[in-house]
This record gives structure tokens, C-alpha cells and sequence, in this order.
């Protein structure tokens, strides 16, 4: 499979490119950060028409995509995402139509997959947290046997997108194996609370379950589920975070260009012009780091799991670091809200704490490759 | 691409070349931690490194990149790395990599006349030549254009004076490219010729200078009148910069791990890249440690990564995406990341890597690794040199300051 854009993909993500352009500036991005969702009730559906919820659909269930790799097409557009600091549910209503599509069932299929697509409703996946020594997930949501049913108990801490969510993906362990579960977001016994956030827009809210019940078919998948959900989560998080990084370097490449001081331009200093020089170098890393999470997601790799944390642990630990080098540049103004470098900013560090943080990441690579060594 | 080998697929020259290197290359050993930071004898290594270069050519499986008149294989990049990968088990002949094959060999292919490219490159791929690279001079390591060491014509002979240091393992060397001014009236960059010296000749003598972790392999060199014939001139006269300028984007991606030429590698591989801070741990019982496991961790994501970020800016290069210059930030990644791994690792190591028993070495090299620790970040050219190509020609910020370049040589104060 080739790895560089072909000029399907090309099109594709330059549709919603400029589309986010035309809608979504940023100074929208700051009148949505009073909406309750961080957007307006058209943006969602009408980025659906431009494939934002399809791509990891196959077409016999209604989805499609511009090339034979759904994930790196969606994570083009995750790129375009962090590039605008634009708001939505990318992440979590794709993670959601992925498990459903591959282990959903004819009548969750029916119910569910026509109205994500369209963007009529969003879903949410309530991300599991990493084990502390990096073995396998901590899942805070428990799942007991009660007669045909389920019952849900625990707390999902931070789920993307979770308030608004009419869908929602909940990993729990049924039967001694990882699994997931399917639940109306209506559900009697869960409180879902918003989160105050970094990011303007990019929305977070604590679920917490108190004897949720569900029917036992909700619960899909097979023991692999969570792990698939987990990796094509990072994949399109770490695209929009590496999006978001572009800007930042962007906007402070034409800034050490054009601002004077002492009579010449900030970029002909040495001192910034070699610190400059290496973020340029750790947003390539970053770059590659996060293609080549995603395509081993998208091949189904066993080396995906591996990957994405290699991908995750780096990009957590370069990302921010750049953000502030970027702010650092700019002196004073690049810590005011009246500059739109903050944007961006707030999408890169919020991203490299939420789906598993630099350590946690560093924690599963090391028990990878201790298990490895045994 | 006109040989029968071109015409083989990706999958069956990798499991031709698989079923080779199991028959006729040792095996390398099996643990990191044995032979990190130790000096073997240099000369051994690379006498048996010849043997095995020559095992290689004979069989077909040198010079992979290298068009077949000049005695390589005329494939693409793709077979090199394929046979790269394969090669992990195997002791290759990486001695021959950097500067031979990385460097000087390619900056020939580049620049070479046709009866050099003929005379030096199929023998370089055989075994026969080991090549080294007068560059740098005790004046001034990194402004290279400020070379003081002179050639003079003298009927059809260059007659050469001077001095070049951080030469590595010159003594054990065959020829070298020399980088030499044969013009002190025009502006430095424009009085600058390369020629192709033979090591082993009267007029050169050379002296080992120890580095802190005890190795003698770095050399300077003093030139005493000599002869050189005029046909060894590589480019033209006075154009030497030209030659030098791809000579060091040779340099960047070989010391960057980007070069298409090079075959194998040295140091670990039994864990893939950078195993031995894991076996450190190992050794040391500590892998249950949650602060060492992360150390391990980043050290060995950042080196995944660096062979994510190669892969990445060969295919942006190869496309256009990318201009030349990009290949400096493999560079500049491989100096601050092998820094980091450096530090990490001496953590790890503790105070074991600081003071141990006679005999116990595996811990003790942590410790001479992070005394080493800059020669990531100055051999092959500093990262400071990187970052400023990176700035000015990859992003284009202004150029630093220069006072010498707009007038003769012979004007410019100098360290002389």
C-alpha cells in the first residue's frame, strides 16, 4: 500500500479543508466556545456530507471512503481538524462507527449506523484509562451478570464529546474478556457531567454509572475490541495533534520572519534560529511518528499497538514542548488570549493528556518490549 | 536497472538473500551489553570487514545502489533495505558504511571522473579500499571552506602542505578526499579544489589521538610537499566547494542513517534499536522499576522513531516535497537523541558505571558512553552546523553574519 496522498485524498481532505475555512475561522472557534457542545447544530451534519463519519464504514453498510484506507483518510481530515482547531466529535463518533460496523449486529446496525452517518446524532466512546504498568486497560466501568441483563457500575472519567452523545461505547469486561457495550446515552443511572476543558471546543465529560442496566446483547465484540478502539482512537488523536503542531509552526515561521527587533528579524537570531531549527526536526518526528501509528492501524498490524503508543509517548512529551517554544517566540502577546496561537496550543496539550498521557504511554512500550525479551 | 536481479521481485530477492546470509555470513552474538563501548582491535575489525565485504561482492549482494558498471547491483533503495533487514543476525562489514560507502564512495559517484569512478568504486565494493575524508583542519573544525591546507601545480603534479584531523582510523585507511585551496586571491569558497589522495605515500605523516573512552582511532595528518598526480583532481579547479557542499549532504544522511549506500549495520539488534539499555536493566534486576522502564521506553520509541522520520523525509525528498536540506534534520534527531539515550542509560547504570571491578566492564561503559556523550552531536558535523543549515536553507531565515566571504582568502584572519 502506498504511503504518500494519492490525488483522491488529496480532494477529499481539500473539500473539508475549505470548508472548515469558510464555517469555522477561528473566530468562530471563539463564538463556540459558548455553544454547549462547542459547535452549532449545522456543523456536525454537514461535515458528515463531507465524509467525516463514513470512512470506516464499508459501503454495503452505507459507508465508503476515497481510497482503500479509511483510517488514513479519516486521519487527513483529523490533520485539518487540529490545523483549525476546529470542534467536533471526530475521535470519538468514528471510534463508536468502527466498533459498530465490525461487531455491531444487524439490530444495532439498524438502529444506529443511518443517523451517525448522516451526523443527525453523535456517539461517544468512553476511552479506557491504561493500566499502570502498562499491561493491558484499568476499566473503570464493571459489568455484572444480573439474570439477561447487565449491570454498569463505575466511573468513565473523561469521555470525548460524551455530553450531547446519544450513543455510547462503554468497555467494560463481560464474561472475564475485555468487551464492549452498546448503551442509549438515556439510559437510567448515568449522570453525565461536562468537564471544564483546556481546549475552547474540544468538548469532555465524566460519566458516571450507577446500576446501568442493558440487555446482554448489547455487549459486542470480540476480546481484541477495546484494543482496536484504543489504537484507532490515538491514530486520529495524534493526525489532529500533529495538525495542530503544523499551525503553531506555521504561524511562528511567519512571525520570525516578519517581526523586527533591534533593527533586524527575530529569525536572524541564533539563539532562536537553532531552537527553531529543532522544533522543525521534532515535528517531523512527530509527523512520522504518527503516519506510521496509523498506517499500522489501518493494515491491522500486529506492531499497531506498539505504534501507537511509540507515536503517543513522543508526541505527548514534543508537543507540548513545541507549543511553548512556539508561545516563546512570540513574547507576551503569545500568552494573550487575543492572539489565535493559544488555539492551537490548547488542542496539543489537551490531546497529550487525554487517551493515556507521555508516562502511560512509556509504561505499555516498556511492558511491550519487556514481554517481548521473555 | 538492466540485470536479471532487477527484474526480482522485492519478496524473492529477500528470501534469496535470507538463504545467503544464513550460509555464508557468522552470526553476530547474541548480547549488546558484551560488547558496547569495548575496543576490539581496531585493525582486526577491519582486515576481517574486507573479507567480508569481498564475501559480499562476490556473491553479488554489494553495492546494492551502485550502478552495475561501477561493480554494484543497480537496485533500488527498496533492496537495500530489505537486504538490511535481513542482514540484522549477521556480522556485515560495516566498517566499510561511513565514510567509505555513505560518503566518499557517493560523493565519487557524484563528482568522479569516468576513470575515477572505473578505478576506485568497484574496488572499494571488493574490499580493497578503505577511504577516509580529509576535511576538517586544526584551524577550524566546522568552517570547512576556511582550509588552509594547500595544493600547488607543479608540472603535472599537485604538491600538497598542510594538516587535516578528525580523520577516523586513517592510518588503517587506503585513499582519502581531500578537500585543499589552490587559490588564496579569490574568496574562500571559490579557491577550493578536491583531490584524491593516496594515504600510504611519502610526505604524510599521521598521528593517533587518544579520545576519552581510550579509543586511538581519530587521526591528523601533516602533509610535507606531497605529489599527487594531476588526474586525481576530483571536479574542477577552484570549484572544490561545489564537490564539498554534496559531499557534506553525503555526510548528513550517512551520519543521519539516511544514505541509500550503506549496507547493515554495526552495534545492536539482537532487541531491535537501542536493546541495550533494556539489558542493562536486565542485568542490573531492575526492569520491575517503574522509572527505569519508562527511560527504556523513551529511548527505545525515540529510536523506532528515528527510522520512522528517515523513511519519511527520504520518500518527501524523493517526491520534490522536500528539498535536499531536509536530510539535515536526520542528523540533527540521530546527534540529540543518541545524547539522550547516552544519559538515560547512565541513570540506569548507576554508580556502578562510575567506579567497578577490574573485569566487570558491561556497567563501567555506561559510563565512558556518557563521558563520550558530545560525539553524537560533533562528529560528522556538529547539530549546531545542522541547525543553522536547517534554519537557512530549510526555512529560510536570514543567513548568519559573515565577514570573510566577499573578499581573498589570503585577507581573512584565520587560526593559522
Amino acid at each position: 500500500m502506498s504511503r504518500t496522498v494519492n490525488a483522491d485524498q488529496e480532494l477529499f481532505v481539500d473539500v473539508t479543508r475549505r470548508f472548515i475555512a469558510e464555517h469555522c475561522p477561528t473566530s468562530t472557534v471563539r463564538t463556540w466556545s459558548a455553544e454547549p457542545l462547542g459547535y452549532d447544530d449545522q456543523w456536525w451534519s454537514r461535515g458528515a456530507d463531507l465524509g467525516w463519519t463514513s470512512a470506516l464504514v464499508p459501503e454495503a453498510l452505507g459507508g465508503g471512503s476515497v481510497s482503500d484506507s479509511g483510517l488514513i483518510d479519516l486521519t487527513l481530515i483529523a490533520d485539518a481538524f487540529g490545523d483549525a482547531a476546529a470542534p467536533g466529535p471526530l475521535t470519538s463518533v468514528n471510534v463508536v462507527i468502527d466498533a459498530l460496523a465490525r461487531d455491531g449486529g444487524a439490530d444495532h446496525l439498524r438502529r444506529w449506523i443511518g443517523s451517525l452517518l448522516d451526523g443527525s446524532v453523535t456517539a461517544a466512546w468512553c476511552a479506557p484509562e491504561l493500566a499502570a504498568d502498562g499491561r493491558g486497560f484499568d476499566l473503570s466501568v464493571r459489568a455484572t451478570a444480573d439474570g439477561q441483563d447487565l449491570l454498569l457500575n463505575g466511573v468513565a472519567r473523561q469521555v470525548l464529546g460524551g455530553d450531547g452523545a446519544s450513543l455510547l461505547l462503554v468497555p467494560t469486561r463481560v464474561d472475564d474478556a475485555d468487551a464492549h457495550v452498546l448503551l442509549d446515552a438515556t439510559a437510567t443511572g448515568l449522570t453525565i457531567e461536562p468537564l471544564q476543558t483546556l481546549d475552547l471546543v474540544q468538548r469532555v465529560a465524566r460519566l458516571e454509572f450507577a446500576d446501568v442496566r442493558v440487555d446482554r446483547a448489547a455487549a459486542i465484540g470480540t476480546a481484541n475490541s477495546v484494543e482496536r478502539a484504543f489504537q484507532v482512537g490515538l491514530a486520529i488523536q495524534l493526525a489532529e495533534t500533529v495538525g495542530a503542531m503544523g499551525k503553531l509552526f506555521e504561524i511562528t515561521h511567519e512571525w520570525l520572519l516578519d517581526r523586527y527587533s533591534f533593527g533586524r528579524p527575530l529569525g536572524s537570531y541564533q539563539a532562536i534560529k537553532h531552537r527553531f531549527a529543532d522544533a522543525r526536526m521534532w515535528l517531523e518526528a512527530c509527523r512520522a511518528a504518527a503516519a506510521a501509528a496509523a498506517h499500522a492501524v489501518q493494515e491491522e498490524a500486529p506492531i499497531a499497538a506498539e505504534l501507537v503508543s511509540v507515536a503517543k509517548a513522543f508526541t505527548a512529551h514534543r508537543g507540548p514542548e513545541l507549543a511553548h517554544e512556539c508561545i516563546q517566540f512570540h513574547g507576551g502577546i503569545g500568552v494573550t488570549s487575543e492572539h489565535d496561537l493559544h488555539l492551537y496550543a490548547r488542542r496539543v496539550i489537551q490531546n497529550s493528556a487525554l487517551l493515556g498521557g507521555m508516562g502511560e504511554h512509556r509504561q505499555r512500550v516498556a511492558a511491550i518490549l519487556c514481554g517481548r525479551m521473555q | 536497472m538492466s540485470n536479471v536481479a532487477a527484474q526480482e521481485s522485492l519478496d524473492d530477492f529477500r528470501l534469496r538473500a535470507r538463504a545467503w546470509l544464513a550460509e555464508n555470513l557468522p552470526r553476530r552474538s547474541q548480547s549488546g551489553l558484551a560488547r558496547t563501548a569495548r575496543f576490539l582491535d581496531e585493525e582486526s575489525r577491519l582486515a576481517r570487514h574486507r573479507v567480508l565485504q569481498r564475501t559480499l561482492f562476490d556473491a553479488g549482494f554489494a553495492g546494492l545502489c551502485f550502478p552495475i558498471e561501477y561493480g554494484g547491483q543497480g537496485l533500488s533503495v527498496e533492496y537495500q533495505r530489505v537486504f538490511t533487514e535481513e542482514s540484522l543476525p549477521y556480522e556485515m562489514p560495516s566498517a566499510f558504511n561511513v565514510p567509505t560507502l555513505g560518503i566518499l564512495a557517493a560523493t565519487l559517484l557524484d563528482f568522479g571522473s569516468e576513470a575515477q569512478k572505473l578505478r576506485h568504486l568497484p574496488a572499494i565494493l571488493r574490499g580493497d579500499e578503505y577511504w577516509i575524508q580529509f576535511l576538517s583542519e586544526p584551524s577550524g573544525g566546522s568552517d570547512l571552506a576556511g582550509a588552509l591546507t594547500t595544493a600547488v601545480l607543479d608540472g603535472d603534479e599537485w604538491v600538497v602542505n598542510g594538516s587535516k584531523v578528525w580523520s577516523t582510523r586513517a592510518h588503517l585507511c587506503d585513499y582519502a578526499l581531500c578537500l585543499v585551496r589552490t587559490n588564496w586571491d579569490v574568496p574562500k569558497h571559490r579557491g577550493l579544489s578536491v583531490l584524491i589522495m593516496k594515504i600510504h605515500q611519502p610526505g604524510i605523516e599521521i598521528h593517533q589521538t587518544e579520545m576519552l573512552n581510550g579509543s586511538r582511532e581519530f587521526c591528523q595528518e601533516y602533509f610535507t610537499d606531497v605529489r599527487i598526480p594531476y588526474e586525481n583532481l576530483v571536479g574542477e579547479v577552484d570549484e572544490g566547494w561545489t564537490v564539498a557542499t554534496r559531499w557534506m549532504y553525503h555526510e548528513r544522511s550517512a551520519v543521519g542513517g539516511a544514505s541509500p549506500y550503506v549496507s547493515g549495520v554495526g552495534g545492536d539488534g539482537a532487541h531491535g534499536p537501542n536493546a541495550a539499555m533494556l539489558e542493562l536493566a536486565a542485568h542490573l534486576d531492575q526492569l520491575d522499576d517503574p522509572r527505569v522502564r519508562d527511560r527504556i521506553a523513551q529511548g527505545y520509541l525515540e529510536g523506532v522513531i528515528h527510522d520512522q522520520l528517515i523513511d519519511r523525509v527520504n520518500a518527501a525528498m524523493r517526491d520534490g516535497k522536500l528539498p535536499d536540506s531536509a536530510a539535515t534534520m536526520l542528523r540533527l534527531y540521530k546527534g540529540l537523541i543518541a545524547a539522550d539515550y547516552a544519559s538515560s542509560a547512565f541513570q540506569v547504570a548507576g554508580p556502578g558505571a562510575v567506579a567497578w571491578r577490574s573485569g566487570e566492564d558491561a556497567v563501567g561503559d555506561f559510563g565512558v558512553g556518557f563521558l563520550m556523550r558530545q560525539v553524537s552531536q560533533i562528529g560528522g558535523g556538529t547539530v549546531e552546523m545542522a541547525r543553522n543549515v536547517i534554519a537557512e536553507r530549510l526555512l529560510g531565515l536570514p543567513r548568519e553574519l559573515s565577514t570573510d566571504r566577499d573578499r581573498p582568502f589570503r585577507e581573512v584572519r584565520t587560526n593559522r
